[in-house]
């Protein structure tokens, strides 16, 4: 027997005589995940009220709910939603609400309600494993994983996370301050300028868009990438860019400063103005490396060794590589015919 | 035929991964494939789209991590560089002194420094603020870094916040590190500037700190000056000298106190050498730009050192001329040390005649008069005319008059006319001057002495204010006989003759010369009665009136024979 060959592009043709075996979401059996979805999310949120109550009263939060929304969407509305529905689609399913149940339980009985964003999550993924039935468990858990986003970031705050990355971000700026000025010092989590703007970075409770821009990031992936390493590039570019952003903003104001002696503040207006800067070059990294980083068609690949192609797009995420696919010989044959 | 592939199975899989075995040239040219295939499926124009957003991060972590990176001996190198260019050690300490200023090296009588002559330039906050952070940040590198703590302690004096000054310099000072004269140069003026102030300086802390300032090649040479003073008023003279001396090689202004030391301790030769010095550094710096009052000054007081006092007055009426050719400025520094020139040649100038009287060129004190009439000294010069019989002119009546009523002649000026005034048998204006006197030198015992006799014999009512200038007096000088003679005349005046006896008895035992004070005490004896010692004092009396007779008689006789 010759080599077979995968052939992706041909396999997500959709044969049409598969359409026979397809059911739409529409035309789905077990209306009862639907109410259970609804009730179990209406306890989340009613547990979770002071959560999203506090997670809502911060401008950059809102940013960041608000792209993570939009990305949510799009993903769902990019997603396959024709397939087979399993019964093992069922047992995930039943699994990811009892373990919803769980959380909603132990927030309520420990009064956390910050795990009410996981509850919401575990919902999200039930459904969607449920429902979407083109796509596999791992999409709707990452789909569910949107609603972890609030919590983990609560979570890291409270840990004490926010600050670790504030001290990087200031050995940033004071590398950064120093390439172009010689005068700033370092006073512990403080960066003392001759003269210019505010000297002192901070992650929470002020409009700093770091969030937001983890926000963008995030959406980005949902939206754009349905694969692992661009979108890990893409989030790990926004603390980046972030710092970026704000250390090129310090450099022009506080050179300009000591120029003219004159005092610069830090302006809402201009925060605003970093923080569409930063959301462009969010996303224009994410489109540079998605460009770097996007699978090889079938057509580039060389049918004889296509291990490296292989192990490339097996990276980068390329779509389902599990349907039959014609074998090499009758080609041949073919091409002798002609 | 069709065969069915699936990716997922292992068998298809380990064989495509054997190939790199068994035919690994194909697999090199699988992998080149895969790379030609990468390079014609990317879209381009989405790449260098994007591209600036990348280059602008890896731009941004590149300038972050050279700069970490760095070593820090190049940073500290770069900093201290960088801080030195935006404002020099040297003018930092021009600003520092400019605006403590420097008043306080006046109340101390000592010349202003070449020092003060730099001008300033005007440093705007901004630079100060450079110049601190970059010291912090040499300091953040080298903690131990003497030169940054000293320009930090600068700043901090400049910008007004003394105590973080203090905390830094005194630090310094303290000499923790490795011993750093310029800081203590810097406390040492600050102590100096707060015993002006009047807050009490512990005197050793202020000449260790002027001790190890001296060090400094580049101190200012008052606090050399100072620093000697100081040693001399501890008793130790020849270190001072030595201290001077040493300063002297380098800053030649010091010259002058030199003079100063050697006209003290009456070391002549020596004298001349440090003022001929000490007048050939001040001479060069006038009539330049830079002249200042305090040069004209030092000039003459070298001249006047070795007693040429034409040529000093000389150089003083030059620098009064230029003034008042220049910018109407009045100098009354000049003018007063002029005056006190010119009254040295008045006072050379008093000769004695055969008979025994003086003689005076009263137009060089008229001199004086003109140059300066504020001059406390004129009115001693004219008041000391009456003993000297020499008939002072209107002018000098004038001024005399003039300097009293307003209340500027010196002590001995009041004390010489109350005496006048006493002697022409004016007690009223005689107890006026000698107020005076007491106002200007409250402890003078001569005039307590004279103030009290003579208030206690105008009237009763004044014994006890005489009584109280005269304890006061003795409580200065105990075994005085002249003071205790005078208790005695008050306690008879106060009809207290026990009193009067004891106090007689106690001035003959500390001076068993006092043949007035003896006969005194007879007169007390015989009128309380006390006969028996009234006899044996009066035959003391007779023998010591014997002896002065022969005395006298042979005195008379050997002037006779010359």
């Amino acid at each position: 027997m010759k080599n077979a060959v995968p052939v992706s592009a041909i396999a997500l043709e959709m044969d049409e005589q598969d359409s026979a075996l397809v059911q739409t979401a529409k035309s789905s059996r077990h209306p009862w995940i639907e109410v259970l979805s609804i009730v179990l999310l209406a306890a989340a949120v009613f547990v979770g009220l002071d959560f999203w109550e506090d997670w809502f009263s911060s401008v950059d939060q809102v940013i960041c709910s608000v792209c993570l929304l939009i990305g949510l969407m799009v993903a769902i509305g990019r997603s396959t939603w024709q397939g087979e529905q399993t019964l093992s689609r069922i047992f995930f399913a039943g699994l990811l609400f009892c373990l919803a149940a769980i959380v909603i339980g132990s927030s309520y009985y420990l009064a956390r309600p910050q795990l009410s964003g996981i509850a919401c999550g575990l919902i999200l993924a039930a459904w969607c494993s449920v429902r979407i039935l083109g796509e596999s468990f791992q999409h709707s858990l990452s789909l569910g994983l949107t609603f972890f986003i609030p919590s983990s970031i609560n979570a890291l705050a409270a840990l004490g996370a926010f600050h670790w990355l504030e001290s990087i971000a200031i050995s940033v700026m004071s590398g950064l301050a120093d390439a172009a000025e010689q005068t700033n010092v370092r006073e512990g989590e403080k960066l003392i300028f001759g003269l210019g703007v505010v000297d002192q970075f901070s992650c929470l409770g002020k409009w700093d868009s770091v969030l937001s821009l983890f926000g963008i990031a995030m959406f980005c992936i949902l939206s754009f990438r349905r694969n692992f390493l661009p979108g890990v590039i893409t989030i790990a570019m926004s603390v980046l860019v972030w710092i970026a952003v704000q250390g090129s903003a310090w450099e022009v104001l506080i050179s300009l400063g000591n120029r003219n002696g004159i005092w610069y503040d830090w302006t809402f207006g201009l925060e605003l103005g970093l923080f569409l800067l930063g959301a462009m070059l969010v996303v224009s990294i994410d489109q540079f490396f998605s460009a770097l980083l996007e699978p090889i068609p079938f057509e580039f690949i060389n049918l004889d060794f296509p291990l490296f192609a292989m192990v490339w797009n097996w990276l980068c995420g390329l779509p389902k590589l599990t349907v039959t696919v014609p074998q090499r010989e009758e080609f041949a044959q073919d091409d002798l015919d002609t | 035929m069709k065969h069915p592939v699936n990716l997922d199975n292992a068998k298809w899989l380990g064989r495509e991964f054997l190939k790199i075995f068994h035919s690994p040239v194909g697999v090199a040219g699988g992998f080149l494939d895969a790379l030609r295939g990468w390079k014609f499926s990317r879209s381009w124009l989405r790449f260098w789209f994007h591209l600036p957003s990348f280059a602008l991060l890896i731009g941004v972590y590149l300038i972050f991590g050279f700069s970490t990176f760095s070593r820090d001996d190049a940073r500290l190198h770069r900093f201290s560089v960088e801080s030195q260019k935006k404002c020099e050690t040297k003018t930092l300490e021009a600003i520092c002194n400019e605006r403590r200023g420097e008043d306080f090296f006046k109340m101390f009588g000592i010349a202003s420094s070449e020092m003060n002559k730099i001008k300033t330039p005007p440093t705007s906050d901004l630079t100060k603020r450079y110049v601190e952070l970059l010291s912090k940040r040499v300091l953040g590198i080298r903690p131990r870094d003497q030169e940054a703590h000293y320009r930090l302690g600068l700043i901090y004096s400049i910008t007004g916040e003394l105590e973080a000054a203090e905390a830094e310099l005194s630090n310094l000072a303290s000499g923790k590190f490795e011993e750093f004269p310029p800081a203590n140069a810097w406390m040492a003026k600050e102590l100096l500037k707060r015993k002006v102030a009047g807050v009490e300086v512990p005197f050793q802390d202020l000449l260790s700190h002027l001790e190890k300032a001296s060090k400094w090649k580049d101190v200012d040479f008052r606090l050399i000056s100072l620093y000697a003073r100081m040693l001399d008023e501890s008793g130790e003279t020849l270190q001072a000298i030595a201290a001077i001396k040493k300063g002297a090689v380098t800053r030649p202004e010091l010259n002058l106190e030199l003079a100063r030391f050697y006209l003290k301790i009456g070391s002549r030769e020596e004298l001349k050498t440090a003022a001929a010095l000490a007048e050939d550094v001040f001479l060069k710096r006038l009539n330049s730009p830079h002249e200042q009052e305090s040069d004209r000054l030092a000039v003459a007081e070298a001249r006047k050192m070795t007693n040429r006092l034409e040529q000093a007055a000389e150089v003083l009426t030059e620098g009064l001329r230029n003034k008042s050719s220049g910018p109407a400025t009045s100098s009354p520094a000049t003018n007063r040390e002029l005056s006190e020139i010119q009254r040295l040649i008045y006072v050379n100038s008093i000769r004695t005649t055969v008979k025994g009287e003086y003689e005076a060129d009263i137009s060089l004190l008229e001199k004086v008069v003109d140059t300066d009439p504020s001059n406390p000294n004129i009115s001693y010069e004219i008041a000391n005319l009456l003993p000297r019989k020499i008939k002072p002119t209107k002018k000098l009546l004038e001024a005399l008059k003039q300097q009293v009523e307003s209340g500027i002649a010196n002590a001995p000026a009041y004390s010489l006319l109350a005496d006048g005034y006493f002697a022409f048998g004016n007690m009223k204006e005689a107890i006026r001057n000698w107020e005076f006197v007491l106002i200007q030198e409250p402890n003078h015992i001569p005039t307590m002495n004279n103030l009290a006799l003579v208030l206690a014999k105008l009237s009763d009512t004044h014994v006890d204010r005489s009584l109280s200038l005269l304890n006061k007096a003795l409580a200065l000088s105990p075994a005085n006989a002249e003071l205790l003679d005078s208790l005695g005349d008050v306690y008879l005046i106060a009809k207290k003759p026990k009193e009067a006896i004891n106090k007689y008895e106690l001035a003959i035992r500390n001076d068993p010369s006092r043949l007035g004070t003896q006969k005194k005490l007879f007169g007390v004896y015989q009128l309380q009665g006390m006969h028996e010692m009234a006899k044996t004092l009066s035959k003391e009396i007779e023998k010591k009136e014997l002896a002065k007779a022969e005395e006298e008689l042979t005195l008379r006789e050997k002037s006779q024979e010359k």
